[in-house]
């Protein structure tokens, strides 16, 4: 970790934690792992100070610690990842609001400000324990809720929270739960990671290898058993609650993923605004008491990631199609617990039949319909009351001119030919002559069809854009759909760092470095030559692309002498360098942000500490002039833009980090 | 750049264009290259690029952020260890020390917010579940935390039998969301508390000033910071004092109602271990 996410996590766990616990951490950040003695001597503080700091930090996950088995130290280790994510909190509870409601974002933020919980706990403070609750279950609520607004009434807290009753808080944990999107506390969860990797290896080694480890295969084995074993334990875990992550490869039925995705879908449509009820408040929503809980960053990096595909989608195609994307991936959402994989099986190669997979029919379940799937392609049909069977000769007439595109892109694109022959059957399978057929049938059955065969010229659309949004993996459900991930984040990389470069010098740099990154080292000649650039030009160019660090040069001497009039330079372009120096400029700006921030807050220290007064609090017209209100609420912006650039700044480091 | 700068100066001369110390080099000299000798200005004039307005998302996303943060800062966790407390040197004291403009006691200093420079560890529950069988306290949470910070976390944990303190400890939550009157919300509201018969809002301005106080109150801690190293056995007795402190008073002044649930500490639950020492009513319940 360099020098500036350092800085950057000291700063944020400074402005939320305080002064103590970034005080404590950045000494971690700086000394690495210590014990409690050491820490206390490198950090100059008071033991009994340092003991609460270490507290604090090992609540809210930011500091990790070890007790080695053998002498009965401990170790502590600063978790630089999950400082980080203190900047994605707001995105985190803007989400869980989004896709659960109001209440789990409070509950998200309530988990947040606590680090982790146990269920019991929480329940209780939000004051409905279950002993309590066992009225309130069966016909008590409404009568909750009338004493409850009477009492909160005037205290401003939304109508809401009166409705919240045990049975809601536990089904909104329980389907957080179930999505992954919080996550049960292990032990090992706060250990350094190399410790709990040390840590199987030695029971591995206890129980299978007692000889010893010889020779290279058996340490291969070795590894690989650790991995098993840490990916098991892994999904132990997940799989009490969730997705069977162990079947991921292995299709489930139709029916099963329908019926279950339905209900999801109706859930999240209604929330608890309305038809919140039956079903949902059973029994077995309930969450064990005892059950110790915390967000899990993982899955929502998995959910920015797809924000920013269908983002890239919507440019690319349109916002219908971006809009069945959407839905795609939140169908597929269900199945990938992390987008970095560190466990993942090192010997299975094919890596594309592991990705999970979608069918069109399946997809058609929960699709939106209110989304215009027609009119989004091409020429729609003239008017909607004309003749059905009219309609579908329009639309097969299309489809005819779409094949002729989908011919022309094949041939462009060598390796598109096979995908591209697989369509075409299924193409063939939903032809005229189906339509024609359908045109007897009764018209829902028909509209059942026109809609699926529209969502699968959407699905097409994607999968024939030169981005690959989605892959053809078979013809099952009418065609199934599957997402290389690992593909499409390399172009979210390159199309950002592409903007990055036109921002920063212009499109001539653009096009050279588009240029070096697909033929690869190249000649200056070569670069004037293929950009169609002055050779002078383009020298400027490369010059300035190379002074900051976005391309490479190499030296090829052609004879031993390593004379500069016999060396060939080859400029190239690396991937790899750029999106560290992107990161790390990235980091440099968040912390710039927070530390301006920062100094905007102490230029203003006297009226703050005269607004957070708890006499003003609450009662700021009285006690604090114009002018006063004026400069708080001037700076309150400028500390919101500033927290906006974190914010977007953050946005690219998912893309060149995490995703 | 070394090697271009004395290296082509002297190829320049000597070699004629295009040499470097004489040996011929890939890239072209460029006659009509006219350098510019003049010296640069110092700052010169930057135009900043002005980013976007923010969405309303990203406005939603930052006040939340701030939301979450104003909370933790109001918080038992929040620490300040202020200009005066230079971490690694002696804490100096006298009147050298005090600030001549600020520092003089004025009435208004009564409600500054007080700054906590320990967190306030024991204000929130670490899973304490009843252990029948022996007839003790196990505090689930308290695994999650290495041994030799267990007696920081819960002073109680180290007492014989796993004694348990006695008031029952809460989580300070927050239920309330964050686009609403987000600066008046932040106390957690408890249906016990003011269960029979609303409170005015003048009462419950009170209630929570009264919290916020006692919350705040940290005196105690900043005489243990300055002893510097302690045991931590020995902290047992002044842990107690502090939930001594003036907030039970202000709660019996204005919600002293009685309150059969709270009447016997946790219920009425009947653990040999479970003394009630005649403290305050349900109020710590807050914590």
């Amino acid at each position: 970790m360099s020098r500036h996410a350092l800085e950057l996590c000291t700063l944020l766990v400074n402005d939320i934690y305080g002064e103590l616990s970034s005080h404590v951490l950045s000494t971690l950040f700086r000394y690495g792992r210590l014990t409690i003695s050491q820490l206390s001597q490198k950090s100059h503080l008071p033991l009994r100070q340092l003991k609460h700091g270490l507290v604090v930090l090992i609540q809210q996950h930011l500091a990790l610690h070890y007790t080695s088995p053998d002498d009965g130290i401990t170790y502590y280790e600063a978790d630089w990842m999950s400082s980080y994510s203190l900047a994605r909190s707001g995105k985190v509870m803007r989400l869980a609001e989004e896709r659960f409601g109001e209440a789990a974002g409070t509950v998200i933020a309530n988990l947040l400000t606590q680090g982790h919980v146990r269920v019991g706990d929480l329940v209780d403070a939000y004051g409905l324990s279950a002993a309590k609750a066992k009225g309130n279950v069966k016909g008590g609520g409404i009568n909750r809720e009338v004493n409850g607004q009477a009492k909160f009434g005037d205290v401003g807290i939304k109508a809401e929270h009166q409705g919240l009753t045990l049975s809601r808080l536990h089904s909104i944990i329980h389907r957080m739960l179930h999505s992954g999107y919080i996550t049960q506390v292990t032990e090992e969860q706060f250990w350094p990671i190399t410790d709990y990797q040390n840590d199987i290896e030695r029971t591995a080694k206890r129980e299978h290898f007692s000889g010893g480890v010889k020779g290279p295969k058996q340490k291969q084995e070795l590894e690989e058993m650790v991995r098993e074993r840490m990916r098991k334990n892994r999904e132990v875990v997940r799989s009490k609650f969730g997705v069977d992550s162990g079947s991921r490869g292995i299709k489930r039925p139709a029916s099963d993923i329908t019926a279950r995705g339905r209900g999801k879908r109706v859930k999240i449509d209604y929330g608890f605004e309305s038809g919140y009820t039956k079903g949902d408040d059973t029994e077995d929503t309930f969450v064990d008491e005892n059950l110790v809980i915390r967000v899990n960053h993982e899955k929502f990096v998995v959910v920015f990631r797809n924000q920013e595909l269908i983002n890239l989608s919507e440019k690319r195609i349109g916002s219908a199609t971006a809009q069945v994307y959407a839905e795609l991936l939140r169908r597929l959402e269900a199945n990938i617990d992390r987008c970095k994989d560190n466990l993942a099986p090192v010997g299975e190669s094919d890596e594309m039949e592991w990705g999970p997979s979608i069918s069109t029919l399946e997809l058609s379940a929960t699709l939106s319909r209110d989304i215009d799937l027609v009119n989004s392609i091409g020429k729609a049909p003239i008017v909607k009351t004309e003749m059905k069977g009219q309609k579908f000769i329009v639309n097969s007439r299309k489809r005819r001119r779409l094949e002729l595109e989908d011919d022309v892109v094949g041939d462009a694109s060598s390796d598109e030919g096979e995908s591209d022959a697989e369509d075409t059957d299924s193409d063939d399978h939903w032809g005229d002559e189906d339509f024609d057929i359908s045109m007897q049938d009764n018209s829902l059955v028909k509209n059942q069809k026109g809609r699926m065969a529209e969502i699968k010229r959407h699905l097409q659309l994607l999968a024939e854009d030169s981005y690959r949004f989605v892959r053809s993996v078979g013809n099952r459900g009418l065609g199934e759909w599957t997402v290389d991930f690992d593909a499409l984040t390399g172009i979210l990389k390159q199309a950002e760092l592409e903007s990055i470069i036109t921002e920063r010098f212009d499109g001539v740099a653009t096009r050279l470095v588009r240029i070096l990154s697909e033929k690869g080292k190249l000649d200056e000649k070569q670069v004037s030559n293929i950009s169609l650039l002055k050779q002078k030009e383009a020298r400027a160019a490369l010059t300035l692309l190379y002074e900051s660090g976005f391309i490479q040069l190499q030296e090829v001497p052609r004879d031993a002498n390593r004379q500069p009039s016999r060396t060939i330079y080859l400029w190239y372009f690396d991937m790899e360098r750029c999106r560290q120096l992107v990161l790390q400029d990235c980091y440099k700006a968040m912390a710039r942000c927070l530390q301006r921030a920062n100094t905007e807050k102490q230029k203003m220290h006297p009226l703050l500490a005269k607004a957070e007064r708890t006499d003003v609090v609450g009662r700021e017209e009285h006690y604090l002039s114009k002018i006063e209100r004026a400069a708080l609420q001037s700076w309150k912006e400028k500390e919101e833009r500033l927290l906006g650039q974190v914010a977007r700044l953050d946005r690219l480091v998912g893309i060149f980090r995490d995703y | 750049m070394s090697r271009g700068g004395r290296g082509g100066w002297r190829g320049g001369r000597l070699g004629g264009p295009g040499k470097i110390a004489g040996a011929d080099v890939p890239w072209a000299w460029d006659p009509d290259l006219k350098l510019d000798y003049t010296p640069s200005q110092l700052y010169p004039p930057v135009q900043p690029p002005v980013p976007a307005p923010l969405t309303h998302p990203e406005r939603l996303q930052v006040s939340l952020y701030r939301h979450l943060r104003d909370r933790i800062h109001e918080g038992p966790l929040y620490t300040v260890l202020g200009d005066s407390h230079r971490v690694g040197h002696k804490e100096a004291s006298g009147a050298g020390q005090i600030d001549p403009f600020e520092g003089v006691p004025t009435y208004s200093m009564r409600y500054v917010k007080k700054k906590r420079k320990l967190p306030r560890l024991d204000t929130r529950p670490y899973g304490e579940v009843a252990d029948l069988a022996r007839a003790s306290w196990v505090r689930r949470l308290l695994k999650y935390f290495p041994k030799e910070l267990w007696s920081t976390l819960d002073p109680d944990s180290t007492a014989p039998g796993g004694a348990r303190s006695s008031k029952k400890k809460k989580l300070t939550i927050s239920t309330a969301h964050a686009n609403g009157l987000s600066e008046d919300e932040w106390a957690s509201p408890d249906p016990e508390q003011g269960g029979d018969g609303g409170l005015s809002s003048k009462a419950t301005l009170e209630k929570r000033k009264g919290m916020l106080n006692s919350l705040l109150n940290d005196e105690e801690d900043e005489e243990d910071t300055k002893d510097g190293v302690r045991n931590a056995d020995d902290e047992q007795p002044e842990e107690e004092e502090e939930a001594d402190d003036d907030f039970e008073d202000e709660e019996e002044e204005m919600a002293g109602d009685y309150n059969a649930e709270g009447y016997f500490e946790d219920g009425g639950d009947d653990y040999p271990d479970d003394f009630d020492d005649g403290g305050g009513a349900d109020g710590e319940g807050w914590y």
